[in-house]
């Protein structure tokens, strides 16, 4: 991921800049020192010549001084003037001798030669030199003549007596002592050349090593002017060159070969250039690991600071980056710590707030389950009772309703605070929903428990001020403990809901679960889960009950019940599952299941000849439907079955629940012409009142009135009154639940108009109630 | 210093006058170099036409040495003649010849020694100094006494030379042998014309002495002092 890290980096570009720096100074450098040599040889070349020339015309000069002492003296004079050869020539010998002179001549004032050391003066030749006698003039001149055995610096005076009267002439060699001597004095190397014609160059001496010398000897004239102008000439060494030409008469073919070797010269700066490399070498370690430390210095605290950040990352708040450095870096990671303490209190701050309840204050649902598990573990661990107690505050819907929800919250802050307060350290309260409360406590038995739970519910219960009004809200409770009734955190929340349950349906203030409890529970939930299947494949089924009239004995009504065999629980009775439907949201389908299934067999039935009206239980539900009548006329269109071989059969407290929109819905049946019937009359509270406007056509009598009926018992009373107000009302009344000719007997004194119940028949599935009716029919 | 010089070339001119014998006529001689110029110090003298000498009485001479130069720088003398070196300077001269005519040369002297040397043989005796290279004179020794030098104007009368024919001869020191002038002339009683001689000087007179910066420093000192 990270393909060069800043440590890298910091090194590379760091050593990478010094590298470029050095390598670009040393290269400036070397430039500088080339350059600088070059112009310095030159100079030094410069200064050389001039040296060189100065120091000829000073040995001129002094061999000209020489001479002139000669020239002076009288006796030396006197000889010349009086043409005395002998002493002239000794006299010359003699002091050429002394001033080292390679070479002396006499010449009379006509510029023959008189006497010399290199030519035949018998017969005065004239001087060879012309050039020179010219440039003399009748005085003195020095120059340079070329003789047999190399070139020599002469000077030539006049001897007067006054009157000119001839020269003497003295040459001095130029030679490789010359040059040496030269080159002594101004550290350059000399040669001394000489060419007649223009290209033939002879070395006639010089101070070059012999194979420099042997190169030179092979360039030609032009060649070593090029190089003058050039400034080098490349032998076996590089030179620095000057060609001089010379002053003075006759010095035309010679020249001075002025050099300086450069790579003598570069030879005193190799050591320099060691010099540097090895600074440059010592700056780029030094550099490097500086660069290192530096490096380390950011990218430690980095690696500190990424480390701490994936820290943070994992939720780890705890721990500080700790830098030292006393820079920029700690600067950050001070800024980093108190982030991370910021950071780490902005999450308690969301978790508090995500695991309480706003409202109260409590712990809320989210963290439940971990609350629950821990004070479960810890019963556990130390062997001992916990509990858990569902709260639950009856018809807190009715006081939001009435009193406003600001007074509903009232009531649970001041729940909340009465449970928390109830409460010791170790146990636990939390808020679930809108009235659920949940209290874990912990306890060393059952029954402590118990009267924990019993005390809580006490205090709950007391009155309390809401708005200045003294209320007393009633509260249900439900109960599970560990490890009595389960040992792990899922089953015990199950049955505190269970045991919650179970208080709101048999209105107790605490209910404890009871073992087995849970198993109801599960098979409830199974039965629900089945239901829709069992209606929709039919597995439900539908068997017949006649009533027969009183009067004629015929089976001209007929009761339907629905039966279902579970696979699995057998027989499950009516009224369980028709609750469970209820509960479920199932009524509906349940009710259009059987309405279809009984008006399909009155079709089946009225086209066997079987003419009877067949009645149909509602469930309290089913008449707060008001789209029922519609379905129902719809069915018996569809099996063109007239409205009034139809009988619903609604009870009392199915009424209770909406009165309004369930006598709307019968109404609108009634209109259908569909029969109307109470079921279980005189167990529900209806009052008269409210059954004078219903639109029933029949009473039906509890049977729990029939079944132990005996003349002039309270049942026989109320029976019979039953049966008064029915006839009285344009009803008719019918008995259900005769299982004896006594009950029949009595029944019929008292001129009820229908019975029911085993007696006549139980139940019979549609074939078998056929053959019933049949053989009814024919007996009556 | 020139007028100075002219004046002693006269009175050296007129002073050899009465030397010759007043018979006839005289000569007048203008010598110019052969640009034109005068020519002064260039010696003209008479011989016989065949060259041959013409006897004299011997004269004498002073050659002076002032401010280290001779003075006259020339000096013409009939054979025999005596010649006195007279020193006016304060330092000494050591005047010497190596000629032909007359080698010689004066020890050291002063200026009351004035050492006088008589000279025998015709012909040119240069004249130097030992001790100032600078100086320089000429004597030109002569076989006859009909002889005169020019003045700054390059002129000269002969005079009191006998009437006859001779051989005129014009002579500079700074003229090579070969190319004096010569001519034959003729002198009666009535004066000629002006004869012009020609004479290439090759070598100029000069005295010009050099003096040396340190010389002239010493100079300057002694006569501020």
């Amino acid at each position: 991921m990270i393909r060069y890290s800043f440590f890298t980096k910091v090194t590379l570009v760091i050593v990478g800049l010094l590298s470029v720096t050095l390598i670009t100074i040393s290269l400036a450098a070397m430039y500088a020192i080339d350059s600088n040599l070059k112009a310095r040889v030159q100079r030094e070349l410069d200064t050389g010549a001039r040296v060189f020339l100065q120091s000829l015309a000073t040995r001129t000069s002094v061999l000209q001084d020489k001479v002139e002492v000669l020239a002076k003296d009288f006796a030396f004079r006197r000889a010349m003037a009086t043409g005395d050869q002998a002493t002239v020539e000794s006299a010359l010998a003699n002091h050429g001798q002394r001033a080292g002179a390679g070479a002396v001549m006499w010449l009379d004032q006509d510029g023959r030669l008189r006497a010399s050391t290199h030519h035949d003066a018998s017969g005065s030749p004239p001087f060879p030199f012309p050039v020179l006698l010219d440039a003399a003039a009748n005085q003195s001149a020095t120059g340079v003549i070329n003789l047999s055995e190399g070139l020599f610096q002469v000077v030539l005076v006049s001897i007067r007596v006054p009157h000119h009267i001839g020269w003497i002439l003295m040459g001095f060699p130029i030679n490789d002592e010359l040059a040496q001597e030269q080159k002594n004095l101004t550290q350059m190397d000399i040669s001394w050349l000489y060419s007649n014609k223009r290209d033939n160059l002879e070395i006639l001496s010089s101070t070059l090593s012999a194979g420099d010398r042997a190169m030179l000897s092979n360039r030609t004239l032009p060649q070593l002017q090029e190089a003058h102008v050039e400034g080098i000439l490349n032998l076996e060494q590089r030179y620095v060159t000057r060609l001089q030409e010379l002053d003075g008469a006759g010095a035309e073919g010679a020249r001075a070969l002025l050099q300086i070797s450069l790579d003598e010269a570069y030879a005193a700066y190799r050591e320099l250039q060691w010099q540097l490399a090895l600074i440059a070498l010592l700056a780029l370690l030094v550099s490097g690991v500086s660069a290192l430390f530096l490096a380390r210095s950011v990218s430690r605290p980095l690696e500190k600071l990424r480390a701490a950040s994936a820290r943070i990352a994992s939720g780890n708040y705890s721990v500080e980056v700790e830098i030292n450095s006393g820079d920029e870096l700690q600067l950050l990671a001070n800024t980093f710590n108190s982030m991370q303490r910021d950071l780490s209190d902005r999450e308690e701050r969301i978790v508090y707030q995500s695991q309480h309840d706003l409202l109260t204050g409590l712990p809320n649902r989210t963290v439940m389950l971990d609350r629950v598990e821990t004070a479960i573990a810890r019963a556990r661990r130390e062997n001992k009772a916990a509990a858990l107690i569902a709260f639950n505050i009856r018809r807190f819907k009715e006081i939001n309703d009435t009193m406003g929800q600001n007074a509903g919250d009232q009531v649970l802050r001041i729940s909340a605070e009465r449970l928390r307060s109830s409460l010791r350290a170790t146990d636990t309260v939390l808020r679930l929903g809108s009235d659920d409360f949940l209290v874990v406590l912990e306890a060393g038995d059952a029954e402590s428990l118990r009267i924990v739970g019993s005390n809580l519910i006490a205090k709950l219960s007391q009155r309390m001020e809401i708005d200045e009004l003294q209320i007393r809200v009633n509260y249900m409770g439900g109960a599970a403990f560990f490890p009595e009734h389960g040992d792990n955190v899922e089953d015990l929340l199950r049955r505190t809901d269970i045991a919650l349950n179970m208080a709101r349906e048999h209105h107790e203030s605490l209910h404890v679960y009871n073992n087995g409890e849970d198993e109801q529970h599960l098979r409830r939930v199974q039965i629900i889960a089945d239901l829709p299947d069992a209606i929709n494949k039919a597995v439900m089924f539908m068997v017949y009950q006649p009533k027969v009239s009183m009067v004629d004995r015929r089976a001209s009504h007929v009761e339907a019940l629905v039966r279902w065999i579970h696979p699995e629980f057998g027989f499950i009775p009516p009224d369980e599952f028709v609750t469970l439907a209820e509960q479920s949201g199932n009524v509906k389908i349940l009710t259009h299941f059987v309405i279809r299934t009984v008006i399909c067999q009155l079709r089946a039935w009225q086209d066997a000849g079987l003419h009877a009206n067949i009645a149909v239980n509602l469930s309290a539900l089913d008449l707060l439907d008001h789209s029922l009548p519609d379905v129902v006329q719809a069915y018996l269109n569809t099996y063109k079955v007239h409205p009034e071989c139809l009988t619903f059969e609604i009870t009392e407290s199915a009424l209770m629940q909406d009165p309004e929109l369930a006598i709307r819905v019968l109404n609108m049946l009634k209109k259908n012409s569909i029969r109307l019937s109470i079921d279980d009359f005189g167990t529900g509270y209806s009052s008269l009142s409210q059954l004078k406007r219903l639109p029933v056509d029949e009473l039906k009598i509890d049977k729990s009135f029939i079944l132990h009926i005996e003349p002039n018992t309270d049942d026989a009373a109320i029976v019979r009154s039953t049966i008064e107000l029915g006839h009285n009302l344009g009803l008719k009344v019918i008995a259900e639940g005769v299982e004896n000719e006594e009950a029949w007997e009595l029944l019929d004194s008292f001129g009820c108009d229908f019975v029911q119940g085993y007696l006549i028949s139980k139940p019979m599935k549609p074939d078998d109630f056929t053959s019933w009716w049949k053989e009814h029919s024919a007996q009556h | 210093m020139k007028i100075s010089w002219l004046h002693t070339l006269l009175v050296g001119g007129w002073a050899l006058c009465p030397l010759g014998a007043a018979i006839a006529g005289g000569l007048s001689v203008e010598v110019q170099d052969p640009e034109g110029n005068p020519v002064q110090h260039a010696v003209v003298y008479l011989l016989q036409q065949d060259g041959s000498p013409i006897p004299g009485a011997a004269g004498t001479a002073v050659m002076s040495q002032r401010d280290s130069r001779f003075v006259p720088p020339v000096i013409a003398a009939n054979r025999g003649s005596r010649i006195t070196f007279l020193n006016e300077d304060s330092t000494r001269h050591h005047v010497y010849s190596f000629s032909e005519a007359k080698v010689f040369e004066t020890k050291l002297y002063a200026r009351e020694e004035a050492p006088s040397i008589q000279f025998e043989t015709p012909g040119h005796v240069a004249l130097g100094c030992n001790i100032h290279d600078w100086m320089a004179a000429h004597i030109l020794v002569l076989d006859t006494p009909h002889y005169a030098l020019t003045d700054a104007s390059g002129t000269l009368q002969l005079e009191d030379v006998p009437a006859g024919k001779y051989l005129l001869t014009a002579w500079h020191p700074g003229t090579p042998p070969r190319d004096l002038w010569k001519q034959g002339v003729q002198v009666d009683e009535a004066a000629g014309a002006t004869i012009r001689a020609v004479l290439p000087i090759a070598a100029p007179l000069t005295q010009e002495r050099q003096l040396s910066p340190l010389e002239l420093k010493l100079r300057k000192a002694t006569s501020g002092q």
